[in-house]
C-alpha cells in the first residue's frame, strides 16, 4: 500500500517537474512577475476586476497572435493582420446597418479567410516571400478599407457583439471564454493533429517536409487563411468592446503580435514553440503597456522601454548556436 | 563533320555565350530595369516639364532618400539578414540633424562649420546605432528580424526624446546644396546617387568585405569553414547599414528642411520592397545594389504617377501593393511560360 502511494506521488512529482521545467514556464513566470510589478506600482491592480479587464484587453492581441503564431511556426510572417483586423471591423459595423448583423458576421468571416488564402497563394504559387506578400496585401487592404468606408467608418457594433465583448458569464468575462475556447482549438490543432505536425515540419525544414510527402502549399495556404480569420475575429472583438470601428485601429497591434509570439518562445525561424507561450506573451505585452502608463512615461520613454524589454527577453532565451568548424 | 569556325566566328560565339550567362544571372535585376524604364516613360509622358531642367531634378529628389535607404538594406539582406530599424535610424538622424544644425552653427562659429559638424555627429550616430544592432545580433546570436524590430522602437523613442514634435531649423544653403543643383544644371541628388553607386557600392562589392558578404548570404556555415570572419563581416554590415541610413536621414533633412521622428516609418518597408524588386533575394547571396536602385526608382515614381493620374489618395496604397505583387510575379510567370513551352514543344 505504502509503495503504491509513493509511486503515484512520484509520478505526480515528475509530471509537475516536466511542466515547470518546460521552456514555456519561464514565460509564465515572467508574466506573473510583471503583473506583480504592476500591482506594486498601482495597488488597485491587485483586484479580480482588474485581472478580468487585463485579460480581456490581452485577448484582442491574443487572438490576433494566434494566426501570427501559426504563420511564424511555418517560418513565415504575416504583416497584413492589422488591416485585415481593420477591414473586418468596418465591414461589421457598416453592413449591420443595411443587411443586418448576421450577414455582416458571415461576410467578415469569409473576407478574413479570403484575405489569408490570397496571401497563402501569393506566397506558395507566386513564390513571393511572406514578408513582401503580406506587406503588399497590407497596403491593398488599407486601400480597400478606406474606399469601403469612404474615409469615415459608419455604424456601431450590434448589441450581441457588445455583450460578448463586455459582459461576464459565470463570473468571468465572455471575451475571456472566447479566447480560451479559441486557444484550446489552436493548441489542440498544433499538438494533437496531423496538420499541426505538418506545420512544425514545414517550419523546421520545408525542403525535407516536401520530400517527406507533405503538401507544403496546401498547409501554408491553410495557415495563412487561419491567420486572416483570427485577424478579423480579433477585429470583431475590439469593435464589440469599443462599440465602433475606426481607420487605423489595427496599427497598434501589428508589431506587438509578432513580439508576443517571439516572447512566448516561438522561434522566428519556425519549427519551434507554440501558442501556449504566445498567450503569456500577449499578457506580458499588455501588462508592460499598463506599467508604462502608470509610470506616466511620455511616448519617447515608452518606445525605448518597450524595445529594451523585448531585447531583454530575447537575450534571456538566447538559443543561437555558435559557429564551429 | 564539325564546321571549322573562323577566329572571328569563335569570338562572336564566346560573346554570345557570355551575354546569355549575364542575362540568366541577372535576370531579376534586368526585369526590374525593364519595369523602371516603363515607369520612367510614363512619368515623362505625364510631367509636362520633364524635358526642361526641372524634370530630372524632381525624379532624383524623389527617389534619393529611398535609394540610399535601399543601399543600407541591400547590404543586410545580402547576408540573409534584414534590418527593420532602417526607418527608425533615418527618423533618428533626421531629428538630430534638424535639431542641432542651428545651434551647431553658433557653437562652431559659422554656418558651414556648423553644418559639417552636424553631419559628422549624425553620421557617427547612425554608425553607432547600426553597430549596436550588429553587436546584439552577433554576440547574442539572435535573429536580425526581431532584434532590429526591437531596436527600431528604441531608436524611435530616442528620436522622440530629442525632437518631441516635428520641426527644427535647417539652413537654406544646406537644402539647396543637397536638394538643388550643382553648377546650375546637374541635380545634386543625381551626383549623390552616382557617388554611392560608383564610389561606394562598386568598390565595396569588389573588396574582401563585399566578397565575404556574398559568401555569408550563400551559406553562413560554408563561409565560416572557408575561413571568412563571419562575425566581423556582420558587424561591418550592420554598422554600414546604420551609416547609410544616417546619410539618407541627412538627405531627408535637406529635402524636408525639418525633422520628424515618426515620419520615416515607411522607409523600412519600402527599402525592403526596393531591394526585393531589384532582384536581391531575401535569402541572401544573390543580387546587389544596382537592382535596388531600380527598385527604389520604381517605387518612388509610381507614387508620383498615381498623383499625376489623379488617383484618389485612397487608392494609392492599394495600387502600390498590387504593382509590387505584379512586378515580383513577372519572374515566376516567365518561368511558368518557359515550362509550358518546353512541355508543348
Amino acid at each position: 500500500m505504502k509503495n503504491r502511494d509513493a509511486n503515484q506521488s512520484s509520478v505526480f512529482m515528475s509530471r509537475l517537474k516536466a511542466i515547470l521545467g518546460a521552456p514555456v514556464a519561464k514565460v509564465y513566470l515572467m508574466m506573473l512577475l510583471l503583473y506583480v510589478a504592476s500591482g506594486l506600482l498601482e495597488p488597485n491592480y491587485f483586484s479580480y476586476g482588474h485581472i478580468m479587464q487585463l485579460l480581456v484587453m490581452a485577448s484582442f492581441l491574443g487572438i490576433l497572435a494566434m494566426g501570427q503564431t501559426l504563420v511564424i511556426l511555418t517560418g513565415g510572417i504575416d504583416l497584413s493582420v492589422s488591416y485585415a483586423l481593420n477591414l473586418g471591423a468596418v465591414i461589421m459595423t457598416q453592413m449591420t446597418i443595411e443587411q443586418g448583423s448576421l450577414a455582416a458576421v458571415v461576410t467578415v468571416i469569409i473576407v478574413g479567410l479570403l484575405i489569408g488564402t490570397l496571401n497563402g497563394l501569393g506566397i506558395t504559387y507566386l513564390n513571393i516571400h511572406p514578408l513582401v506578400m503580406t506587406l503588399a496585401m497590407s497596403s491593398i487592404l488599407k486601400s480597400v478599407t478606406y474606399v469601403y468606408t469612404g474615409g469615415t467608418p459608419k455604424g456601431t457594433a450590434p448589441d450581441w457583439l457588445r455583450t460578448i465583448a463586455t459582459e461576464s458569464f459565470l463570473g468571468v468575462k465572455i471575451a475571456i471564454w472566447v479566447w480560451l475556447a479559441l486557444s484550446v482549438f489552436v493548441i489542440v490543432l498544433l499538438t494533437k493533429t496531423t496538420i499541426g505536425r505538418k506545420i512544425y515540419a514545414i517550419g523546421n525544414n520545408n525542403t525535407v517536409s516536401l520530400l517527406s510527402g507533405i503538401k507544403n502549399n496546401r498547409v501554408l495556404v491553410l495557415v495563412y487563411a487561419l491567420s486572416g480569420l483570427f485577424a478579423v475575429l480579433s477585429g470583431l472583438m475590439i469593435t464589440g468592446f469599443s462599440g465602433l470601428s475606426y481607420l487605423g485601429m489595427g496599427d497598434i497591434y501589428l508589431l506587438p503580435s509578432i513580439a508576443a509570439v517571439v516572447i512566448g518562445g516561438t522561434s522566428i525561424l519556425g519549427g519551434r514553440g507554440g501558442y501556449t507561450g504566445t498567450i503569456a506573451g500577449a499578457v506580458i505585452i499588455y501588462v508592460l503597456m499598463t506599467i508604462l502608463t502608470i509610470l506616466d512615461l511620455k511616448d519617447a520613454g515608452r518606445q525605448i522601454i518597450y524595445g529594451l524589454v523585448i531585447l531583454f527577453v530575447l537575450i534571456l532565451y538566447g538559443n543561437g548556436k555558435k559557429l564551429r568548424a | 563533320m564539325r564546321r571549322l569556325e573562323s577566329l572571328r566566328g569563335k569570338r562572336m560565339a564566346v560573346k554570345r555565350k557570355k551575354t546569355t550567362i549575364f542575362i540568366r544571372r541577372n535576370r531579376d535585376t534586368l526585369i526590374a530595369y525593364g519595369i523602371m524604364l516603363v515607369v520612367l516613360v510614363l512619368f515623362a509622358a505625364n510631367q509636362n516639364d520633364f524635358f526642361t531642367r526641372y524634370g530630372p531634378q524632381s525624379i532624383f529628389n524623389q527617389m534619393i532618400t529611398l535609394a540610399i535607404a535601399a543601399l543600407a538594406q541591400t547590404l543586410v539582406v545580402l547576408t540573409s539578414g534584414i534590418d527593420l530599424s532602417v526607418g527608425a535610424m533615418i527618423g533618428l538622424t533626421n531629428s538630430i540633424a534638424a535639431t542641432i544644425m542651428d545651434p551647431m552653427a553658433q557653437f562652431a562659429g559659422g554656418k558651414l562649420a556648423g553644418v559639417l559638424l552636424t553631419m559628422v555627429i549624425v553620421l557617427a550616430t547612425g554608425a553607432l546605432a547600426g553597430f549596436l544592432n550588429g553587436l546584439i545580433i552577433v554576440f547574442f546570436r539572435l535573429q536580425p528580424i526581431i532584434v532590429t524590430l526591437a531596436t527600431a522602437s528604441v531608436f524611435t523613442g530616442i528620436a522622440l526624446y530629442i525632437r518631441p514634435t516635428p520641426g527644427g531649423k535647417v539652413p537654406y544653403e544646406y537644402t539647396q546644396f543637397f536638394a538643388g543643383r550643382l553648377f546650375g544644371y546637374i541635380p545634386s541628388s543625381a551626383v549623390v546617387l552616382a557617388f554611392f553607386i560608383f564610389a561606394v557600392w562598386i568598390p565595396l562589392r569588389r573588396s574582401r568585405l563585399g566578397q565575404s558578404i556574398y559568401a555569408i548570404g550563400g551559406g553562413e556555415y560554408s563561409a565560416f569553414v572557408t575561413g571568412i570572419d563571419v562575425n566581423r563581416t556582420k558587424l561591418w554590415v550592420y554598422t554600414l547599414s546604420g551609416l547609410f541610413s544616417a546619410c539618407a536621414g541627412l538627405l531627408l533633412t535637406a529635402q524636408t528642411a525639418s525633422g520628424d521622428p515618426l515620419g520615416s516609418e515607411l522607409f523600412t518597408l519600402n527599402s525592403i520592397a526596393a531591394v526585393v524588386l531589384g532582384g536581391t533575394a531575401l535569402t541572401g547571396g544573390k543580387g546587389g545594389y544596382v537592382g535596388s536602385v531600380a527598385g527604389a526608382v520604381i517605387l518612388s515614381l509610381v507614387l508620383g504617377l498615381l498623383i499625376f493620374w489623379g488617383v484618389p489618395s485612397f487608392y494609392q496604397n492599394g495600387v502600390q501593393g498590387i504593382i509590387l505583387i505584379l512586378a515580383l510575379s513577372v519572374g515566376v510567370l516567365q518561368k511558368l511560360w518557359k515550362k509550358r513551352k518546353a512541355i508543348t514543344d
